[in-house]
């Protein structure tokens, strides 16, 4: 395979609207519910996709996109406008699913101990030899989206979550940063982390299905 | 008479996999900058190792963008939705 000549971009990343002069003091209610209506509802499919991925139900998903979106509603005389809906909508999803959800769930934090430095597990990384390789692309390739799908789920909800927004979703780190509500160092760290996690468990279900992986 | 890299190529060898793979995943995202993603280009060229690496994270970026197709809002959620704010704007 060769290099790309640029690093994959972020390309779902949603621009603001074009300058647009809101003159928040001046604007009816009605005005406003018209621009929330333009501006919020377009991503009605795309947080009820990450709400159904954070709640793994779909009655839960839709009271949380609802929640979501009461609450958008009605701090929306706050949004900046022109600065970034998109991340600020999710924002308001992450913080609805944590403090309703995700505390009936009490899920433990699982591996990758805060004292586990991200050199570490490259250098560990680089001295695995039970990792996938280039000849096991093919493999994974191969794996059912479900096995996928449930092995991103067995990722402890914050590295779940920085790795599903990074690459389903294409949000820029500083993004992420913004929706998590962290420093870009943390969501680097969770990636890493998740990332490393998702490998292993992907190369584990690889195997288990008599494919690729065995011992070089 | 084979080629035996000295324990010193081997560190220096081992300390640039170890800063490639470290930032692999923010090259596979496209948030170095050009200088970084330059060094990790070249490493990467250099390193099978580590080219072997990179292509495994690629293909489980593109496998996660597979598997998590676009969901679409149920059209009664939608509706929902739409009442919130008449009732807001009505009250």
């Amino acid at each position: 395979m060769s290099l790309p000549t640029s690093p994959q971009s972020a390309d779902a990343v949603v621009t603001p609207d074009q300058v647009e002069v809101v003159d928040l003091d001046s604007e009816t209610a009605q005005e406003r519910t018209a621009r929330f209506e333009r501006d919020a509802l377009g991503y009605l499919d795309q947080l009820y996709g990450a709400a159904l991925r954070m709640t793994r139900n779909p009655s839960d998903a839709e009271d949380l996109v609802q929640e979501t979106y009461t609450k958008a509603y009605a701090s929306f005389a706050q949004f900046t406008p022109g600065t970034n809906i998109k991340a600020w909508l999710y924002r308001i999803l992450t913080n609805t699913y944590i403090n309703t959800y995700r505390k009936a769930q009490r899920q433990p934090q699982t591996s990758g101990g805060p004292d586990v430095e991200d050199w570490q597990l490259a250098r560990a990384e680089r001295h695995s030899s039970t990792g996938l390789r280039s000849a096991e692309i093919e493999a994974l390739d191969a794996l059912p989206d479900q096995v996928v799908v449930d092995a991103l789920q067995q990722l402890s909800p914050d590295f779940r979550d920085a790795v599903y927004l990074a690459d389903v979703e294409g949000f820029a780190y500083k993004e992420i940063a913004e929706i998590m509500g962290t420093p870009i160092g943390t969501v680097m760290s969770r990636l890493n982390r998740g990332r490393s996690q998702l490998r292993n468990l992907l190369a584990d279900h690889a195997a288990g299905m008599g494919i690729g992986v065995g011992p070089r | 008479m084979s080629h035996m890299p000295s324990a010193h190529h081997d560190e220096q060898a081992h300390d640039e996999c170890v800063a490639a793979l470290s930032s692999l995943q923010e090259f596979l995202h496209g948030e170095l900058d050009e200088n970084a993603a330059d060094t990790i280009r070249t490493h990467l060229q250099a390193c099978a190792t580590c080219l072997d690496s990179f292509d495994v994270e690629n293909a489980i970026s593109a496998l996660l963008r597979r598997c998590h197709p676009p969901a679409e809002a149920p059209s009664t959620l939608r509706m929902r939705i739409t009442s919130i704010r008449v009732t807001h704007f009505d009250g």
